[in-house]
């Protein structure tokens, strides 16, 4: 997953321009449709008024105009007129949803106030509500059917044939399942007038033990009757023949209603628990402790069951094992859970202090101070000079020279890099103040390391007469040129070599011509070492005094020659240096390179893949070509 | 292909989006408006489309 930072920016920027749209757009068709809903007429307002006045029409309007006329409900109609008009204004404090809301409320009281005092007027409220015309229901009092027993709740038998006698778990009930408390035959109870009356409005009749209430809802549209005393006497001659009314069951059923709607837990014991029907089988779910500790261990008497004995409680057993949540058992080692949990070891087994040192002896970073030397020679920023140097040195400084402290570690001249490396030792805090002095130590070592000590020294044997020769020339060329006799020397490798002339002067000693010196006088023990390398060796020249060319010729610095760079495309004169200063100065060769060349130039140019984008090599070779044929 | 150094690169925004970028420095930092200042078309139209659904959203009824 890569993701680039102006991707990811866009991609916010995105987010929140989305967000901002929809946000105000929900808010500005908000705004409008409130406005809408302001200013446009209300529909709903006169469909309730309309019908309203279709209901006070049609059954009571003749009522209504009597209590009008009638001067003792002139002013219960005033204060519900006024009430009306209360309904209507809702309070402009409140948010305009809840304002809405308040309106309908208002207008739906409105109707049934109206309506009520309709009904009122009417003196007793009447038996049925007022029939409209758009009913599709009415109650009526209408025979009943002959009652047949309900039998018991289907449990099958146990010589029951039907096509799931087979399976002899349902013979078992379940939890959940309806399980009947008792299997005789049931009795219809029919509704009682008292619950009629409380849902569907009808009136309830007075239960003297002889006449029970039947009211049973047929469709409508067969008779329409709107008188209350054609209405009771046809409840009266069709309940007649009815079957007694089981009150207390009715009384059971209601009283259970009643706690079941008050939100109050159900008490142990119903009134009666005679008269019920079925009931519920509502046990807690038990979740049963495994007492033994092995919880995947195979349990007996469910082995047993499940081979089908008769203890077998399918549902029951196997549903609280389905509950049973397996308890935490750590699994071997807990210092080893710990351990995987955490990456660290547990500090039970001692203090931190001991846990860490003797459980990880050889943990470089939490033994740091033992292992690593105290020193400064460890870290990136050491500027070791090359051991020739250091060598040279040494000598310079073994030679006598008095500052060889200032000869190793020159701050004061500027060498840069030394200085760089100085800087940084010094900022990462590795410099101290006995640098100097552990350098000066370490350049001591190694100038031992690369001089050969006196007796590893290859001593030559060297003839009697031919020793008298080499010391008689010796005395030969002293005595020509005395003046020159110590530069002679030059060419040994030494700090400077025009600068410290007089250094040299003073006392430095030569390695050539210590040798030489050596391998001509018989200092020490003849040892049979072979010396004819040194013998061989061709005596130095001196070029001291030779004129140093101060710039070397073109062409002269290397054998191909110098050719001009920038006539490759895309060699400008900066790359043509930057070339010069890698030491690449022909076609020739350019042409040798090889890919990995290649890529190393063009990382060197800081334009990697360059030399192969632009074919530098197939160019120079060329140019190349150009140039021999030219020549 | 060589580059010389101190060569003015140019941002690559028209004058909308100069301006765009110029206003949107002054709450976002400097990459992010100029980001702002390149695809402001593309953020105005996102935009317009946020808005026709938040419109739809705000229906009257929707929220029931």
């Amino acid at each position: 997953m890569n993701v680039s930072l102006p991707f990811l920016q866009a991609l916010i920027l995105f987010v929140w321009v989305t967000l901002l749209g929809i946000v105000l757009g929900w808010i500005l068709r908000r705004f409008f449709a409130l406005f809408q809903r302001r200013t446009a007429p209300r529909p709903t307002v006169d469909a309730v008024s309309c019908s309203t006045e279709v209901e006070t029409s049609s059954p009571a309007r003749s009522v209504k105009d009597e209590v009008v006329e009638n001067g003792s409900a002139q002013g219960e109609i005033d204060g519900a007129d006024r009430k009306g008009a209360a309904f209507e204004r809702s309070d402009p404090r409140l948010p305009v949803r809840l304002r809405l809301t308040e309106d309908r409320l208002a207008d739906m009281a409105r109707s049934a106030s109206a309506l009520a005092m309709a009904s009122a007027a009417n003196g007793p409220p009447p038996s049925l509500p007022p029939l409209t015309s758009d009913e599709r229901w009415r109650l009526q009092v209408a025979s009943m059917p002959p009652v047949e027993a309900v039998e018991g709740w289907p449990a099958r038998a146990t010589d029951d044939q039907g096509p799931n006698a087979t399976d002899w778990r349902a013979k078992r009930p379940a939890h959940g399942d309806y399980a009947p408390s008792s299997t005789e035959a049931r009795v219809f109870r029919p509704l009682d007038p008292a619950i009629a009356g409380a849902v569907l409005g009808a009136q309830a009749l007075p239960d003297d033990g002889q006449r029970p209430a039947v009211v049973s809802i047929v469709p409508s549209g067969t008779t329409r009757d709107t008188s209350p005393s054609s209405d009771a006497a046809a409840v009266n001659e069709a309940t007649n023949a009815r079957e007694p009314l089981d009150l207390p069951a009715l009384n059971t059923a209601l009283w259970r209603g009643r706690a079941a709607t008050e939100g109050k837990a159900a008490p142990s014991l119903p009134p009666s628990a005679t008269d019920e029907a079925m009931r519920l089988q509502i046990r807690p779910r038990t979740v049963e402790d495994s007492p033994s500790s092995d919880i995947y261990a195979s349990d007996p008497a469910s082995l047993t069951a499940s081979k089908g004995a008769e203890s077998w409680r399918p549902s029951k057993r196997s549903e609280a094992r389905s509950e049973v949540r397996p308890p935490f058992r750590p699994i071997g080692d807990v210092d080893a859970l710990v351990r995987t949990k955490w990456g660290v070891s547990p500090p039970s087994s001692g203090t931190l202090d001991k846990s860490v040192t003797e459980d990880s002896k050889d943990d470089p970073i939490l033994n740091m101070d033992h292992e690593i030397p105290k020193g400064r020679l460890w870290g990136p920023a050491v500027a070791m000079p090359l051991p020739s140097a250091v060598a040279a040195q040494a000598l310079g400084r073994s030679a006598g020279s008095p500052s060889h402290g200032e000869v190793i570690e020159d701050f004061d001249s500027g060498d840069p890099s030394a200085f760089q490396a100085d800087g940084t030792a010094f900022a990462i805090g590795m410099d101290d103040e006995a640098r100097p002095e552990r350098l000066a130590g370490a350049v001591e070592k190694l100038a031992e390391e690369s001089e050969p000590a006196e007796e590893d020294r290859p001593v030559p044997r060297i003839e009697e007469s031919e020793m008298r020769r080499v010391a008689s020339e010796d005395e030969a060329l002293s005595d020509d040129n005395q003046a020159s006799s110590q530069s002679k020397t030059v060419l040994s490798p030494g700090p400077s070599d025009e600068d410290d002339e007089t250094s040299i002067e003073d006392g430095f000693e030569p390695i050539l011509r210590d040798s030489h010196d050596r391998g001509a006088a018989p200092v020490g023990s003849g040892q049979p070492v072979d010396g004819s390398e040194w013998l061989d060796m061709p005596p130095p020249v001196d070029r001291t005094n030779e004129a140093v060319p101060s710039d070397p010729p073109a062409g002269s610095a290397h054998p191909h020659g110098s050719d001009d760079l920038s006539r490759i495309r895309g060699v400008g004169p900066a790359t043509e240096q930057r070339l010069h200063e890698l030491g690449v100065t022909s076609y020739a060769q350019i042409a040798a390179w090889g890919p990995d060349e290649a890529a190393w130039f063009g990382e060197q140019l800081f334009f990697p893949g360059r030399v192969e984008r632009e074919n530098w090599i197939e160019l120079a070779r060329e140019l190349m070509n150009e140039g021999s044929d030219q020549g | 292909m060589e580059r010389v150094l101190g060569e003015r690169w140019s941002t690559g925004l028209d004058d909308i989006g100069v301006m765009v970028a110029d206003r949107a420095t002054t709450i976002l930092p400097a990459p992010v408006a100029g980001l702002v200042g390149q695809i402001w078309w593309l953020l105005l139209i996102v935009f317009l489309f946020s808005l026709a659904i938040g419109w739809r959203l705000g229906a009257p009824g929707r929220g029931r």
